[in-house]
């Protein structure tokens, strides 16, 4: 199996091919852990998205040599990716199983990224969060870095090359922005 | 849409931060100039936000947001000016500053990061502020100020070093091992010299340490004194989720009583263990604990690494790594010379200050110093090697559960082998050997005086007595002879046991966490010692013999049945073979005999007393011990009667050498009793435990034996149907063992089982729930909620209330045994029936068990209950051999697993549940309807689902 440390390297040393190896293996790793953990997972012991990424990255990175470069962010690029796609689709998957019935939702007010959130709701979110990457990339990303990889909003603005002033700022522009386009589309959905 | 997001983004970034309502109407009119959209697209998404509440984690405060995250070189801070970034940290960024009042100097200022409550790490700081103005020493750089930036992190200000982190120094500049610990003294010393002032560090490591050169002469320098304490290095859960990467950088010379989540018992020999890692470093290029390791360890694991394990010597490290050829360049020595260099006296100086046990470590940092010095001036230094029953006081103090069976094993090594009992203990033979020798010896001396005597009265009369007295020395000659012969043979078999303790002792000294990453159980003690004895005495079988009757015993204690026959089996061959007829080869084979009923246990034990007749004679202790075993054997084989001819006998016999009270004559009485009521001769039994009880006298009532026949007692009056004098003297039983045992033993737990079933079988189910609750509390606390005695009480528990229809409260009891490991072997352990020779068989006790699960199962199913139904169907197919039971169970596991929403447990069970039916020959039509329940349920295809799994690959 490729390193991940030598894969974050080559990608430092500006190796386009790399980054495209580095996503299968983060996407393997996660998906391994967020299994073993669902499996293990106690009653009242909410599984957080974020602990499964830094877990994952522990096991997967050197740290000690990725302390030298900044390459730590490729990880959580790759990672957000990573978890985004795991949690969807284990959301279609739930979906699928109970017929879209006796589905729980949550008010939007209360959702949260992460393997217990409505599966209805995140499929939702996601869609938005498509739109609103093909308008603004960089938005969506910090988004995704922040929600799906757990990086707090200022290491999400180091690894987009942001100031942490602009960042906070899309953040709320985010949180705005999906928000009216979820209720949005709920409210013209219950009208059909 | 696209075109205007700028717009959108921008008018709504700048809107949101106007906090007064008409100021912001006015901004918005004037920056949407009129275009209605743009103006309804902000204001929804405005809207939007205000009624965002925790969406998506909530949103982070718009002051912290517009602050600047960081100062940068220029930036002013109080009286200093940042002139350039030097270092950055864990816990912020250091920047080289210039002070200009009250004086011009420059000073390193450490700017912590943000998401720390700034006041408390100012107020942490000012408590200590004192004691850090008062530290003056050379190799310590001195904190000058701590105060709060603009944006409100707190900046500690201090002595500009400049200098590099000790270990890079070292290495950059081929530093000897002996240059490297001269310059480590001075470090000791400094520390010593803030403990003084009442100053610990907390967080020693190469960065804190910076080697700087001052007049070209190297001085290490100590910064960072009071940040620690300051920003409260604790380690919590957050810390370890939130800042992993930073605590990787410093776990590594954090002390075992640092790693503990939300732990702040720190004291000075926290210090001089982060010094010990540090020279560890030093020396041999590496950290005591593998940094690949910790990384790759969850982090309870890394944490518990650093609080348990031991780690290797440097000489073992170093010659270990992989990098040893540069790190031996950067010490200017051949690697063969390195690890010959730190392997003694530096081996021991190091891992001293890396005791787990702080009281074990250096008092202080300045006797670690000197310790130092010692050996740089070849002295004798104060640390020493680990002694081998050092390292066996260390084992025992971190596994007491071990210990208990070492000791138990230490004890039947020097005591002799002791047979696991039927019900009272068959004496092995050393003991009865013991006591006929003093016997011998006694008759000998009487039989010696009399002669003597009579030689003294005849000495005057006749040549003949001259003649008796000749042959009497004669004879006398000859008796020292034999007794030679004895001494010789005693001293060989001692030599064998010494190889055996030898063996044994080295094999519990060695034990470390290393080898298996947890603390060992008994198991693993026992599995290692059994691995071990093939290599080692490969050429010593009967050493080996020696061990593997220890290691049985033991096994046999511990109920372990099986284990203990293969060592037993094992030590009866080899003995037979190599020492053929011999009293040791008798001994294997009582103890061998005296487990509970193996496939040839009557003719094994037929052979083992025809040896012990050869061997020694037919009326000899250990002959009777082999007839007591062999009348064992025929009991378990349903021939009570003749075991019962075998134990008079043996009674008889017995008595005649041992007396009429003497334990070897009481065991055989009580087994006689025993026998009597397989016989169903309650009557006769209660007589004979009676006299046993007589026997004992008045001061054998505190004795565990006085409480053992006070309950064979009971269990006379329970088959005799007299159960008030049953249920006073079981009282009295428990009561006696708990005082006897601890409230909580094992062996109190049998007669609280029987007192149970006798209140149930007596409608007064209430005591028996109050005793068994009882009962179960003391037990799992004494024992452990594993111990399948505990794991016995709640089957019990969770039975009375199932028998009084409370479902309720049988639920909790019932699900905790079952999920116990011991489950299988507590259900399988019932109380033997009085009166009767039957056992129940373990294919009934399960099955007793699946009725009682299935009872409860259905109850939670039709309540609704899935989860808690589909936990107590799980497992259900192994308590039952029928075929359309296990479907009937699985089936209706999946479908609660369904509705409890674990589906993909569900899939799984009902895939394995179809796959296997395939493979089986029943009538599966009654299930039909079942499964076609289920498979709607789980939307799977019921007729294909198995197959179609096949075929994927």
């Amino acid at each position: 199996m490729p390193d991940v440390t030598h894969i974050l390297s080559q990608i430092e040393s500006g190796d386009p091919s790399a980054a495209e190896q580095l996503l299968p293996l983060v996407y393997q790793e996660l998906r391994e852990l967020a299994a073993a953990k669902i499996a293990h997972e106690k009653p009242g012991h909410t599984l957080q998205a974020t602990a499964l990424v830094h877990e994952a990255y522990l096991r997967l990175v050197d740290a000690e040599k990725a302390q030298h470069w900044n390459s730590r962010g490729h990880f959580f690029g790759a990672a957000a990716e990573a978890m985004r796609r795991i949690l969807v689709d284990r959301a279609r998957r739930k979906k699928r199983e109970k017929h879209g019935g006796d589905l729980h939702r949550v008010a939007w007010e209360n959702l949260q990224v992460g393997v217990d959130a409505p599966p209805d709701q995140l499929l939702q979110l996601d869609e938005c969060l498509t739109e609103l990457a093909a308008s603004d990339a960089q938005t969506a990303e910090l988004v995704k870095l922040h929600c799906f990889a757990g990086l707090s909003i200022e290491q999400a603005a180091e690894q987009l090359s942001i100031s942490a002033r602009t960042a906070y700022r899309d953040w709320a522009y985010a949180r705005a922005w999906l928000l009216s386009r979820l209720k949005q589309a709920e409210s013209s959905g219950a009208e059909e | 849409m696209a075109s205007s997001t700028d717009s959108v983004k921008d008018i709504f970034g700048n809107a949101r931060e106007i906090p007064d309502r008409d100021q912001r109407k006015r901004y918005l009119d004037e920056a949407c100039a009129g275009d209605e959209s743009l103006r309804a697209e902000v204001d929804r998404l405005l809207d939007a936000l205000d009624s965002a509440g925790d969406f998506l984690g909530g949103s982070y405060s718009p002051a912290t947001a517009q602050l600047p995250i960081s100062e940068r070189p220029g930036d002013t801070i109080g009286p200093y000016k940042l002139l350039q970034q030097i270092g950055e940290g864990g816990m912020g960024a250091v920047y080289m500053a210039e002070q200009t009042e009250p004086i011009e100097r420059r000073v390193a200022l450490k700017i912590i990061k943000p998401g720390m409550d700034t006041r408390q790490v100012i107020a942490r700081f000012e408590a200590e502020r004192q004691a850090l103005a008062m530290m003056d020493h050379p190799n310590i750089a001195r904190v000058l100020d701590a105060g709060v930036t603009d944006t409100g992190r707190p900046y500690f200000v201090m002595e500009l070093v400049k200098g590099m982190p000790i270990t890079e120094y070292c290495d950059l500049h081929h530093l000897t091992p002996r240059e490297r610990l001269e310059l480590f003294v001075p470090v000791c010393q400094a520390i010593q010299h803030a403990h003084q002032k009442g100053i610990i560090h907390r967080d020693i490591k190469p960065s804190n340490v910076l080697v700087a050169h001052y007049d070209d002469q190297p001085i290490p320098k100590i910064i960072d004194f009071g940040v620690a304490k300051a920003i409260d290095h604790r380690l919590t859960e957050k810390t370890l989720f939130t800042e992993f990467g930073q605590v990787l950088g410093t776990i590594e010379y954090m002390s075992p009583e640092q790693a503990r989540l939300n732990q702040w018992d720190v004291d000075t020999r926290t210090d001089i263990y982060s010094l010990g890692v540090l020279l560890y470093e030093l020396l041999i290029g590496e950290t005591p604990f593998d940094r690949e390791r910790l990384r790759s360890a969850a982090f309870d694991d890394l944490l518990r690494i650093i609080r348990e394990e031991e780690p290797p010597r440097p000489s073992d490290r170093v010659s270990a790594s992989h990098s040893l050829p540069t790190i031996a360049a950067n010490r200017q020595l051949e690697p063969r010379k390195l690890t010959e260099l730190m392997h003694g006296e530096l081996d021991w100086i190091v891992m001293k200050a890396l005791e787990k046990d702080r009281s074990r470590r250096y008092d202080t940092a300045s006797k670690f110093a000197e310790d130092a010095q010692h050996y740089l001036h070849n002295e004798p230094v104060e640390a020493c090697p680990p002694s081998a029953s050092y390292r066996f006081r260390k084992f025992a103090r971190r596994n007491k559960a071990v210990l208990a069976t070492t000791m138990a094993i230490a004890a039947s090594l020097i005591l002799g082998i002791v047979g696991t009992s039927w019900q009272a203990i068959e004496r092995g033979h050393e003991a009865e050997r013991a006591r006929a020798a003093e016997h011998l010896a006694r008759e000998e001396a009487k039989r010696a005086d009399a002669e003597a005597k009579k030689a003294k009265q005849e000495r005057d009369r006749a040549m003949q007595a001259e003649q008796i007295a000749d042959d009497q020395r004669a004879m006398a000659e000859r008796q020292r002879a034999v007794a030679e012969t004895q001494r010789a043979a005693a001293e060989a078999s001692a030599k064998t046991s010494q190889a055996a303790v030898d063996y044994l002792v080295e094999m519990l000294g060695s034990f470390s966490i290393a080898k298996r990453g947890r603390a060992p159980t008994i198991d693993d003690v026992l599995t290692d010692l059994e691995a071990g004895i093939d290599d080692r005495f490969a050429d010593e079988p009967l050493t080996k013999s020696v061990i593997q009757t220890v290691l049985g015993t033991v096994y046999a204690h511990r109920g372990q049945t099986e284990l203990a026959r293969s060592m037993l089996e094992s030590a009866w061959e080899i003995r037979r073979q190599l020492l053929g007829d011999a009293d040791e080869t008798v001994q294997s084979g009582i103890l061998l005999t005296s487990l509970p009923p193996g496939d040839d246990g009557l003719a094994l034990a037929e052979e083992v007393l025809a040896m012990s007749i050869r061997v020694h004679r037919p009326s000899h202790p250990a002959t009777w011990a082999c007839r007591s075993t062999l009348a064992r054997q025929y009991a378990y084989s349903g021939d009570n009667e003749r075991a019962l001819d075998m134990y008079q006998q043996v009674l008889r016999d017995r008595q005649g050498y041992f007396g009429e009270n003497s334990p070897e004559t009481r065991a055989t009485q009580k087994n006689i009793g025993i026998v009597l009521l397989r016989l169903d001769r309650s009557d006769d039994a209660l007589k004979v435990f009676n006299d046993v009880l007589q026997l004992r006298g008045p001061g054998g009532q505190e004795r565990a034996g006085y409480a053992d026949t006070l309950y064979d007692i009971a269990k006379c009056h329970i088959a005799l149907g007299q159960t008030e004098k049953a249920e006073s003297i079981l009282l009295e039983v428990i009561e006696r063992r708990r005082k006897l045992f601890g409230p909580g033993h094992r062996h109190v737990v049998p007669p609280v089982r029987r007192l149970a079933h006798l209140y149930v079988e007596n409608n007064r189910r209430a005591d028996a729930i109050a005793q068994l609750k009882k009962a179960l509390e003391l037990t799992k606390n004494a024992v452990g909620a594993d111990d399948h005695y505990t794991v016995q009480l709640m089957y019990d528990l969770g039975l009375c209330h199932l028998d009084g229809d409370n479902y309720e409260a049988a639920i909790p009891p019932l699900r905790a045994a079952k999920n116990s490991p011991q489950f299988l072997r507590a259900i399988g352990s019932p109380l033997t029936p009085i009166g009767s020779t039957e056992v129940a068989s373990q294919t009934t006790l399960r099955h007793q068990a699946y009725e009682a699960y299935l009872q409860l199962a259905i109850y939670s199913f039709e309540n609704d209950e899935w989860a808690t139904a589909g936990e107590l169907l799980g497992g259900l197919t192994w308590l039952t051999d029928e075929p359309k039971e296990k479907v009937e169970t699985e089936l209706y596991r999946s479908m609660s697993l369904w509705h409890a929403g674990k589906h993909q447990a569900a899939l799984q069970s009902y895939a394995d549940v179809t796959n296997w039916m395939k493979d089986q020959d029943f009538d599966q039509v009654e299930l039909s309807q079942l499964r076609s329940q289920a498979s709607q349920l789980l939307n799977v295809e019921a007729a294909t689902e198995g197959t179609s799994n096949d075929e994927e690959p």
